[in-house]
């Protein structure tokens, strides 16, 4: 009895230590992961070789078209783009609604979408595209 | 003349977004939305997209080059063997009617089937308790009863009812094409009602109203960021000037300790432009975050391509007393081909050191307050000066410790007239102007990085891996790899080793 009571003794400061050092080598782990340094090869600047052709930017650049279509009137209101919370305009104007127009955008690569709109229409673009073109036709009704 | 003649009558519509009053709508299933004048189905779909651009509204109406009844294309219903008018029909934009005879030509495309009608009504602008269009409860004024069932062209013409004859309120004028038994379909052309164009495309072709415009630019006021100032009307971004964090390394042309804080700046440009679209004023704005040097380094910022004749005046530059400042009468930099504008002469002259080597890059301070220099370009808007948004092209860059001559950009952007070549190709620097690269070594490592957004800089001393080490894996796989490097969310900084300023996230 008494070496059974031994036993079970040490086997709960066996499995006490046991689930201390899981615990521990759990936090250990979890500290690992969130360390940024894994994978990255080069640990100095000055180890980096890059092409040429890489221009360091984080920005896209897209084009952006409005195609034009002809109206019974002249008709002009102002086209915006803009990020999607509204905060950044990449490009306000006058546009005639019958005239195409053409720009270049250049927009940060973190920036998912852009909100395009003329008049009482609105369009969201996502921007991991070269280009954009945007009309205001409507659905069309049948 | 063929057609829907949408005559203008007397009526005076201020309106920022319609500006002729006497154009004379036609709705003859002619004229293509597409540049390209297609024929065939696809020249049908155009030309019906060019009449529901302007406000024509269609249910169950195509356009066809098949039979048409004048010209190439003609409207014309599905097969009419239904007597509802809900069925197959056309409404008109919103007008203001005037007074005569409403025409139209219509026709049947076989002979066959049993009653074959085209209903005529008017829909009353209904806000309160209309459909989602407005339009109230149709009322009908007219019947045309195709007494023969044949294909010969019949020419409709009806009165405008007195009800609305002549009508200060806007109406819409609503064909229906209907009947039973047979297949044969209904076709139409050459609808003409005396009438004011009222719809705006551009607002859902509602009814126009009157849009506010205080200052008469053209701008409705809703729009306009300046609505009592007719000289501006928009503030936009410049492309490349978003808010963002410049970080630079001033050793150039010899090799540095990237840790990239010898300059450390927020920095974003804006311009203001006029109802022509043509810029009047850019503001650059600039927030010293942090200098981890021994060097007095000033800032600039060149408009690649644009000479100095195109400014007005340059104010708020922050200028100490160094010597080698020389601005020209509107105050953009003398002797330079394009214009450049000098933002600070001096880090000095914009942050105080609160003691310790460097300002904000040691962990355990002392930290100064950054500070902002907001400079403002104004531009000549005469139509031979005048420039657009997309001419301009920013390239800001460090001059170093005081020497004119010694410039460092960000990679692959030019020098100014004022930059010394003879140190091209020297030290690690290894660009090629012949190729247009600069400011970058062999390996091509820049000796400053932009970065959109605002992000927190480098601790003294320690290699800008240390803080980001994704920056390795994004500029070896040449951005196809983390490309948000930078970004906190992702777990991709160490931050003990970066130092965050008040806004910096």
């Amino acid at each position: 009895m008494k070496l059974k009571t031994t036993f079970m003794k040490n086997l709960i400061i066996l499995s006490v230590f046991a689930l201390i050092g899981l615990t521990s080598c759990k936090k250990q782990m979890n500290e690992n992961q969130d360390l940024p340094n894994n994978g990255s090869s080069a640990k100095k600047f000055n180890e980096i070789k890059t092409s040429e052709k890489f221009d360091w930017k984080t920005t896209n650049e897209l084009t952006f078209n409005y195609v034009g279509i002809p109206t019974i009137q002249p008709v002009k209101t102002t086209l915006t783009i803009s990020s999607e919370d509204g905060k950044i305009v990449f490009y306000a104007g006058t546009q005639d609604m019958s005239s195409n127009f053409q720009t270049k955008l250049v927009v940060p690569t973190n920036m998912s979408n852009l909100v395009v709109k003329y008049g009482a229409v609105s369009k969201t673009y996502n921007t991991n595209v070269s280009i954009i073109s945007f009309d205001i036709l409507p659905t069309l009704v049948d | 003349m063929k057609k829907l003649l949408l005559s203008i009558v007397a009526g005076l519509f201020i309106t920022a977004n319609i500006h002729a009053q006497t154009a004379l709508p036609i709705l003859n299933c002619e004229t293509s939305s597409s540049p390209i004048n297609n024929g065939g189905s696809r020249g049908a779909t155009d030309r019906r997209n060019y009449d529901i651009a302007n406000c024509w509204t269609f249910g169950g109406v195509s356009y066809t080059d098949i039979g048409a009844i004048s010209n190439f294309y003609s409207a014309q219903s599905g097969q009419a063997t239904s007597l509802l008018v809900t069925s197959f029909w056309i409404k008109s934009p919103w007008i203001k009617p005037g007074s005569g005879n409403i025409t139209l030509k219509a026709k049947l495309t076989a002979s066959n089937g049993t009653v074959r009608k085209v209903h005529i009504a008017y829909l009353p602008y209904d806000a309160v308790t209309g459909n989602s269009a407005k339009e109230g409860t149709r009322v009908e004024f007219n019947v045309y009863d195709f007494t023969t069932i044949n294909t010969t062209v019949n020419n409709l013409s009806i009165p405008i009812p007195a009800a609305i004859a002549n009508s200060s309120v806007p109406y819409k004028i609503m064909i229906s094409l209907a009947g039973s038994g047979g297949n044969s379909r209904i076709m139409l052309d050459d609808l003409t009602i005396p009438s004011t164009y009222f719809a705006d495309p551009l607002n859902s072709c509602l009814p126009q109203v009157q849009i506010l415009d205080k200052d008469g630019d053209g701008v409705a006021d809703a729009d306009d960021a300046f609505p009592e100032d007719k000289e501006k009307a928009y503030i936009v971004q410049i492309p490349n000037a978003t808010p963002s964090t410049l970080m630079f390394e001033d050793l150039w042309p010899a090799t540095g300790d990237y840790d990239f804080n010898d300059f450390v700046a927020i920095y974003q440009a804006k311009a203001i432009t006029n109802a022509n679209n043509n810029v009047v004023e850019v503001i650059i704005t600039t927030q010293l975050n942090a200098v981890g040097a021994s060097f007095d380094n000033g800032f600039a910022v060149q408009f690649d391509g644009l000479s100095p004749i195109r400014l007005n005046m340059v104010n708020g530059s922050v200028l100490g007393t160094s010597k080698w400042i020389e601005l020209n009468e509107v105050g953009s930099e003398q002797n330079q081909d394009f214009a450049n504008i000098i933002i600070f002469d001096k880090t000095s002259s914009v942050l105080k050191s609160a003691g310790g080597s460097g300002i904000n890059v040691n962990p355990e301070g002392p930290f100064v307050k950054p500070e902002t220099v907001e400079v403002t370009v104004e531009f000549n808007t005469d139509k031979e000066f005048a420039i657009e948004v997309k001419d301009l092209k920013l390239n800001p860059y460090i001059i170093v410790n005081g020497q004119r001559e010694v410039e460092v950009h960000l990679p692959d952007y030019a020098p100014t007239n004022l930059a010394s070549k003879k140190l091209f190709g020297t030290g690690v620097d290894y660009s090629n102007p012949e190729k247009g690269t600069y400011y970058k070594t062999k390996n091509n490592l820049p000796f400053a990085i932009k970065v959109e957004g605002l992000i927190p800089h480098m601790v003294e001393k320690q290699d800008i891996l240390t803080g980001y080490p994704k920056l390795a894996d994004w500029a070896k796989s040449e951005g196809q790899e983390y490309e948000n490097w930078y970004d906190a969310d992702k777990g991709f900084r160490e931050n003990k080793l970066l130092i965050y300023l008040e806004g910096i996230k």
